[in-house]
């Protein structure tokens, strides 16, 4: 009976990759996108999915940062494909990229304010692209999972983009085949390879999403069962390294690259905190301080980040439990809940610390308003809420909640 | 597969309580302790842009959006909420956040996607556990915070309304495998009827000053014809229990009601 059993799944997974069929690259002579209606329908859903992401406001708008992708992006792609791909930055925390099948390449502004140097970058970039240029989600349409790549990849930038904030841990989500993330592995190395950078760094890219997630993830690298995990990636990449003709040392640009995502990384934490990943914002808070060690607004970031905890015992626990791999539960809920005092108490440290370092920060006399407020500590909150509101001026969204703070008392 | 991921949780929900094993009632709804207080103070009321995802399940293909279904149905929803509200005695304004409106603003639109994200993550905070007994269920205190501000703000609103629908609709394909099976099933001796669709909505009243949530209920149906989202309107919204009595109230100050802050 077993045996049949395996039987019957060895053919089914041999019928399953009968079913992936070949598609003419970009780059083939005479190949052009839209050539079949099933192709035409795909362009159409990604278009709706690039319109979705406009209207939901997810692009970021980051002019220099935006030059600087464009620059990288264009030295990879072969002349052939050259315009027909656009680089994008998608405003999540998200450690992911994906591409849709009309060219449109996504990168989350959590990839970028992780990886460390523009080889990493380039191979990230040249990834995504050679999905869009081996044409793999017409491949996978006309396979045994029609349609998916394109529904999937909507789900997540638009109809589940709550869910997809909420876990910023997946990787290139985009929901292609093994062998196609292997190819699109192999021919971005190539591509990253041949633009002058540096292979050895280029491959590290999975290395440094790995070790920015706690290791409970890694097996669960994505939410496809068929994607490898990012060990297994980055063996394949260091195999086909070994593989290639030795080639001398290319470029890697850490500096530049560092210093083009300094400026993005404020907007990392403050996404993070926004999508309750409150212990991931401690962490990456702590990971930017010792690089940017005089900047005052992240101590404030951190103490959001606790706030959060405190405010947030049951999101602060599935974000825990999610990280073990493990259910959340009553107890852990508790366990949080129980540890409320100690964490408004460390945030106002971290307000109060933020307001050292610049005392003319609005937002330090806010966290520490708010956080003096939670503790029922009304003789600290008071005057530096309204030391806030009146640093703040005009700029002040938050006045109507501000103002009926301080007529209150917490519970 | 989220909708009927919610359509389980719903079914499993029915068959808890059918259970009535404990004897506790319980319920979908969530109250905020202080609501009969709040309301009081409650005059303007707006509707926020209903997020109403509907997708058509194929037998060979992946499910795939229906947007002219989702246009329609935000727009019957939108009325529905609406004039009942206005029944219940308070002025409804509008939002000012319909797709005209937003125009060329990326930070608007921005904004109102993290507001979406977070009702997404209240939601999982206040429902993680399903169904709860009545007395927990009304002490439930959750927050978005002052993000809500500049929309309340926006909409010159005391409360705002978000409520949010998933659809599935089998594909004719789909259905006609049904009828296939409910036939074999028939001339088994069992009598069986599959659903053609089956939807869940969830609607959250939102303190426009304190972010807090104010009343939140969860719903689903399956239907076995066509979707009829009065139906699923009436699952919800029938333990929509508010009312803001039409007299108008002596002006006064009304006591501070205790709250949270958060960021």
């Amino acid at each position: 009976m077993r045996g049949r059993a395996i039987l019957l799944l060895v053919i089914l997974v041999t019928l399953s990759g009968c079913g992936m069929s070949s598609v003419k690259p970009m780059t083939a002579p005479g190949a052009q996108l839209g050539e079949s209606d099933d192709e035409r329908h795909l362009l159409s859903l990604a278009a709706e999915v690039d319109d979705d992401i406009r209207r939901a406001g997810l692009l970021y708008d980051h002019p220099p940062l935006q030059q600087y992708l464009d620059k990288v992006g264009r030295s990879l792609l072969p002349p052939a494909v050259d315009g027909q791909l656009r680089f994008l930055i998608l405003r999540s925390p998200v450690i992911n990229a994906m591409a849709l099948p009309n060219g449109s390449v996504y990168v989350s502004l959590g990839l970028l304010a992780r990886i460390e140097n523009e080889a990493q970058l380039a191979q990230m970039l040249a990834h995504e692209a050679s999905h869009v240029i081996f044409r793999h989600s017409l491949a996978h349409a006309r396979g045994s999972k029609a349609g998916a790549v394109v529904a999937e990849v909507a789900e997540i930038a638009t109809l589940g983009i709550g869910a997809v904030m909420r876990l910023p841990i997946h990787m290139a989500v985009s929901g292609y085949s093994r062998s196609q993330e292997e190819e699109a592995d192999r021919h971005g190395l190539q591509l990253a390879r041949a633009a002058g950078y540096d292979a050895t760094a280029a491959v590290s890219l999975y290395d440094t999403v790995r070790n920015s997630l706690p290791a409970a993830l890694d097996d669960r690298s994505s939410i496809y069962a068929s994607h490898p995990t990012l060990r297994r990636r980055s063996k394949y990449l260091r195999r086909e390294l070994a593989r290639a003709a030795p080639a001398a040392a290319g470029t890697v640009s850490a500096g530049e690259l560092l210093a083009r995502t300094e400026s993005i990384q404020r907007e990392y934490l403050r996404l993070l905190v926004r999508a309750q990943q409150f212990a991931t914002a401690q962490e990456s808070a702590a990971i930017i301080e010792a690089r940017m060690p005089s900047e005052a607004w992240i101590p404030c970031l951190l103490g959001d980040a606790q706030i959060g905890t405190a405010q947030h015992p049951e999101a602060a626990a599935f974000e825990q439990a999610h990280r073990e791999g493990k259910k959340v539960t009553d107890e852990l809920v508790e366990s949080f809940r129980s540890r409320r005092t100690e964490m408004l108490q460390t945030a106002r440290q971290s307000y109060r610390r933020c307001a050292d370092a610049d005392p003319a920060r609005a937002e330090a006399q806010r966290g520490i308003g708010l956080a003096s407020h939670l503790l029922d500590d009304p003789a600290e909150a008071a005057p530096a809420l309204r030391s806030y509101l009146a640093a703040a001026g005009a700029a002040a969204s938050d006045r109507r909640f501000i103002e009926h703070l301080l007529t209150v008392r917490p519970q | 597969m989220k909708q009927w991921r919610g359509i389980l949780g719903l079914c499993l929900t029915v068959a808890t309580l059918a259970a009535g094993c404990s004897g506790v009632q319980r319920t979908m709804v969530r109250r905020h302790p202080e609501l009969s207080q709040r309301i009081d103070n409650v005059r303007t009321v707006a509707v926020l842009p209903p997020l109403v995802r509907v997708q058509e399940l194929r037998l060979t293909e992946a499910a795939e959006r229906q947007r002219h279904l989702e246009s329609q149905m935000r727009t019957e929803i939108q009325e529905r909420l609406e004039r009942l509200l206005q029944g219940r005695g308070f002025t409804v304004v509008p939002a000012h956040l319909e797709e005209s409106e937003l125009g060329q603003d990326g930070v608007l639109r921005f904004a109102l996607t993290e507001l979406d994200n977070s009702c997404e993550m209240i939601s999982r905070e206040v429902y993680w556990k399903g169904s709860l007994p009545v007395a927990e269920a009304f002490q439930v205190r959750s927050t978005l915070g002052p993000m809500i501000n500049v929309f309340a703000d926006r909409a010159g609103a005391d409360v705002l309304v978000r409520v949010d629908t998933a659809i599935a609709i089998k594909s004719a394909g789909m259905r006609r495998k049904d009828l296939f099976f409910d036939i074999l099933a028939a001339l088994a001796g069992t009598v069986r009827r599959t659903p053609v669709a089956g939807g869940v909505m969830e609607v959250q009243l939102l303190d426009g000053t304190t972010g807090e949530l104010l009343w939140a209920n969860r719903g689903g149906a399956v239907y076995f014809d066509k979707v009829d989202i009065e139906f699923l309107n009436e699952q919800v919204l029938g333990d929509f229990d508010l009312y803001r009595l039409n007299e108008p109230k002596p002006e006064q100050d009304a006591p501070a009601a205790a709250v949270e802050a958060t960021l």
